[in-house]
This record gives C-alpha cells, structure tokens and sequence, in this order.
C-alpha cells in the first residue's frame, strides 16, 4: 500500500471539508493516523479471500421492503423549530453567504 | 436513609409506600450534586428548574394514589449525545456547544412515559470518540473512587454521576465500549444491548452498525429492569430496531445458574492484560464454579485483529455521519468565513476538537477511492471471522465471559499513551459491537489503590435474559455496593 504522506492528509482534510489552520496541526493529526493506518496492515496476514464483507451487526427480520413501517402521514418539524438552531436566517430560511 | 445510596428499585417502592415524596429525592441528590460535582465534573448541564416542577407535579400526584409509571419520581442522567427537546444538547464539542433539540430522543420519550425525572446532561468524550471522558471540549471528568484517576469513556460522565450518587441511574451510548468500559472503571453496572434492541433515534451518531444505548446503574436487576423500559421497536428506527422482542428481563433473574456453561477465552487474559486484572477475574471464574457454572477456556483466534478492523469501520461510518455538521443549520457556526465553502471548512475545522477530526479524516481515506478494497472491506472481512468467532463458541456455551478492560482506569498523571497502544485499550470490548451481540459489564474487584475491576458477560443475540440472570447470581457472592457508599471523592 502507497505512503500516507502529509500531502494526502492535506487532501484528504479538503475532501472532508476540515480547514486545517497549519503544518503542526498538520503534523499532530498525521501521527495518529498513520499509526491507526500501519497498524491495519497486518489485516494482509490473513487469507481473507472467499470471506463475504459483514456490513450489518445482524440480520434483522425487516430487511425486505415489505415490511417497511406504514406509509402514514406524521407531524414534520416546524419551519419556526427548524430554524431555531442558528440566527441566520431571512424570510424563514437559512442564510449563508453568497455563492454565485 | 440517604437518598442517594437507594437504587432504582428501592426508590420505586419508597415513593410508592409514600415514604418519601418525588420532590424530596430531587432535592436530596441536587445537595449532593451541589456539594460534590464541582470535585467530580459528570455533569455537562443541569435542567434544576425543570426537574423540580416536575418533581411538584409528581408529588401532587402521589397524594392522589394516581401514580403511573414503572420510573414514577426516580431521577436519571442522560449522556450528552442522546437529544433531549429544549434542552442543551452539546455532544461535548464546540460544534454543538449551544444545540437546543427539537425533540425527544425514543428512549427519552419511553423514559418520559415512566415518570422518570430527568436530573441533566452527562460529560463524555467528544461525539464519543474517546475513552477517558479527556476529549471532551467542556471539562475532564475524574473517577469518584480516584479523584487522580479517569472515570474512563465515553460515557466517562454517566459512570462517574452513578457512582457517586447522583443519580440512580443514567443511560449511556456505546460504539466500541462505551458504557461498559467507564462502568468496569467506576465499579458499576452497564449493559451494551443487541443491536437493534434498543432504538437510536434520537442518538446523535457516531457508527451507526456499531451503536446502542444502555443502561448504567448501581446494581443488575436495575440494570435489567431500566433495559426493559427502553426497548423495543420503533417506527422513527425502523430498519434497525428489531420487532417483536422478548423484553422480560427479571422473572426468571433469580433462577440459579447450576450446570450453566461458560467460555473463558484464554485470548481474554493474554499478555496485554494487566496481573491485577487476570487476577480479579480468575476469582471471578472460581466464584461462578461456586454457584454450581461450568467455565472452560477457549479460543478466539481473531481477536488481535479486532482494532484494527474496529477502527477502520467506525471511523469510516463516523465520516459520513458528521458531515451533517455544516455551521449552517445548527451548532457552530465560525465567524471568519466570506464563502460558503469556507463557512464549512473554517466552521468544522474550528468546531470539532483533534480526536473528532483524525477520525473523520482517517474514514475518509479508508472510504476514498482506491483504499476501499484495502482497507473498508478486509475489515469488514474481518468482522466476519469474529462473527464466526463468536458464534461457534456461543453454539457450546450459554455465555462468553472475560475482563472488561486490560487494565484499571489509569491515572491521569501516568505519562499517556499514544496511537494504537492507546486504542489497544478497547479490544475486549470491540468484538460484541462487531457482531452485535450483548454484554454486560459488572464489577470483579477493586486494586489495592482504590480502583475497581470489571467483568463482562456475553450472550448471543437477544439473550440479555441469560446475562442478566448470570450476573444477578454473581452479584449475590460479589458486588461493590457498600463501598460505593463510602466514596468520598474530595470532600468533607
């Protein structure tokens, strides 16, 4: 597996939509990251192959869509709730600085 | 009497013989809040004001004989990232640190529906990444059997409120040991349901195939009696929540445990785990021979590789799942940005603390293109193997039972460990949140300098009655409930 260098990190924090403020905040949350990384190596000694991926903790009974919950009507959130969570709103939406 | 030392149980019949009034166990453990959470830090937010109007109105009600609910009048704490309407709910981070929900989370709602008071929100490592209640933006909880020592994490704040006696019992979240770690840590009991046993909406999230809300309480037929309160299926979860579950957990805890079979993996007690910690749990063993069990040693191969394979799924998950933090609809919002990219870069690059954001970063990498195959899918490769793991061993026993942790809460003042030796900490707890089974963590021991040993018992799928029903007949020739009478934790 390729090199994790801080060039990957800077583009992977991009990717994430994390502004990193500088080359040491860089660097701290690198370490970590490599350590975590490298250390997942070692998956490789195992033959894994034929093994199928587990994506669920289990298999729960409504995993087919027939029995998905009814398809009734319930009360949504309120526009007034949903914007109580910040001040910037306008005219009942929320607000963000110009894009275009 | 002293309030604060009643459990669950016995407040229930207390208040229901009319010996003491809602509103006298609120005040009793707000004195005691008072007195001592400024030493021990479990608490994020205090909801007073509300806690003793309803309290008024539940007194009210005990004098009408109109009292309705199996938690009628009995306090509980809530961990920080389990939405609670009105009331700040802050996930321990800046990014959420002025977040007032707009509902209920089910198992508040389900709490609600008993009566039960809620006392206020409990520290814990930020959006739960941790396991020191350390990461946390607002405060650094201490252990109240060890002021010097970490209560543990990352419901560091619900242990450490229920060990010292401010609450009964809380309820916290557990993604990789979450409850059950800072339990074993704070000599205390906490349960890490099946999955889909209890339903997360309503639970900020972290890795949502790994998360579950669980009780934490002083004893295990609390324990047991509060899992059944909060269970079941839910329509606002419904691929996850399972139907049609059994929820009695206490008719049959009595039962005793005589011919009932018990796999001690010899992985459980291998070179990482601390002597002060095999030592507990060997007497624990010989304790259950005791009551009439039978533990046999066995094997679980694939547990070393479990860190790795935990890390690599939870963080992907946890990346996809904060990229709701936007600064824009709630929480953060950073005030240098002038476009709407730098309003997200700027708000979660100041919003979210290191460990919050190398998780995010590190999932991301994991899931971006060209990793996947490498890293995503051999680890949920590896979920697999521990899943057979498990499986064959629960196919000859009743249950899987081993330490909780390697080590007691460490200090604060040991030099800290870093990287993966760090994480290396949660690997007797990862494998039942890979495979969804449950498992209960209760108190073994206690070290000579005041720092208690857990155990935990895992059953298979839906099989808390079992655990519970083990634990219980532990508890009868084990348990540290006296001693949580005697802690001090800093003052007088």
């Amino acid at each position: 597996m390729e090199e994790l260098d801080l060039k990957k990190i800077q583009r992977v924090a991009e990717l994430s939509k994390i502004e990193i403020k500088d080359e040491e905040e860089l660097r701290n949350l690198s370490t970590k990251i490599k350590s975590i990384v490298a250390h997942s190596e070692r998956l490789n000694d195992l033959d894994l192959s034929g093994v199928e991926p587990m994506t669920h903790a289990m298999q729960l009974q409504q995993e087919t869509a027939d029995s998905l919950r009814k398809d009734e009507a319930g009360e949504p959130v309120t526009q007034e709730e949903a914007l109580r969570n910040t001040e910037f709103t306008e005219d009942g939406q929320f607000k963000v600085p110009r894009m275009i | 009497m002293n309030i604060n030392e009643l459990t669950v149980e016995e407040l229930y019949s207390k208040i229901h013989s009319k010996e003491i009034k809602p509103s006298e166990v609120v005040g009793a453990l707000f004195d005691r809040i008072e007195k001592y959470d400024g030493n021990i830090k479990s608490f994020i937010t205090l909801t007073k004001e509300q806690a003793l109007e309803t309290a008024a109105e539940l007194d009210r009600l005990q004098n009408e004989d109109k009292m309705d609910g199996e938690l009628f009048g009995i306090p509980v704490g809530i961990k920080d990232n389990i939405v609670t309407k009105d009331i700040l709910t802050t996930c321990a981070s800046l990014m959420l640190h002025n977040f007032k929900p707009v509902y209920d989370a089910t198992v508040m709602t389900k709490l609600k529906d008993q009566n039960s008071i809620l006392m206020g929100k409990l520290n814990m490592d930020e959006f739960a990444m941790g396991s020191t209640s350390e990461t946390s933006y607002f405060q650094t909880t201490k252990n109240p059997w060890n002021l010097e020592c970490s209560p543990g994490g990352s419901s560091g704040g619900s242990a450490a409120a229920v060990a010292a006696g401010f609450v009964p019992y809380a309820l916290g979240t557990d993604t990789g040991g979450s409850v059950r770690q800072p339990a074993s840590f704070c000599g205390i009991v906490g349960m890490k349901p099946t999955y889909g046993r209890v339903s997360r909406f309503g639970l900020i999230a972290f890795a949502s195939s790994l998360d579950q809300v669980g009780p934490m309480t002083r004893t295990v037929r609390d324990n047991a009696k509060v899992l059944e309160l909060i269970s079941g299926e839910d329509s606002s979860n419904d691929m996850t929540s399972a139907r049609n579950q059994n929820t009695d957990f206490l008719s049959g805890i009595e039962k005793d445990i005589k011919g009932m079979k018990l796999a001690l993996p010899k992985e459980f007690l291998g070179d990482d785990v601390d002597a002060s910690v095999t030592e507990a749990v060997l007497k624990a063993k010989e304790r259950f021979e005791s009551l009439g069990a039978i533990v046999e040693e066995v094997e679980m191969p694939n547990l070393q590789y479990v860190v790795s394979s935990y890390y690599l799924i939870a963080s992907s998950e946890a990346s996809a799942n904060l990229a709701r933090f936007d600064g824009i609809r709630y929480g953060y919002r950073s005030e240098n940005a002038k476009t709407l990219e730098e309003l997200y870069k700027k708000s979660r690059g100041e919003g979210f603390g290191d460990e919050v954001k190398r998780r995010i970063l590190l999932g991301t990498y994991v899931l971006s293109a060209g990793h996947y195959d490498d890293y995503y899918v051999k680890a949920q490769k590896l979920r697999r193997l521990v899943s057979d793991d498990v499986q064959r061993i629960l196919t000859d026993y009743d249950l899987i039972i081993g330490p909780t942790t390697t080590t007691p809460a460490h200090r604060y003042d040991e030099v800290k460990i870093e990287g993966t030796k760090e994480y290396k900490n949660d690997i007797l707890t990862i494998p039942a949140n890979l495979v969804g089974v449950p498992s209960l963590s209760i108190p073994c021991g206690v070290t000579e300098d005041n720092r208690p040993i857990g155990m935990q018992l895992i059953g298979n799928h839906f099989e808390e009655r079992k655990i519970y029903n083990a634990a219980y007949q532990f508890e009868t020739v084990y348990n540290l409930h006296e001693e949580l009478k005697n802690l001090t934790m800093g003052a007088e």
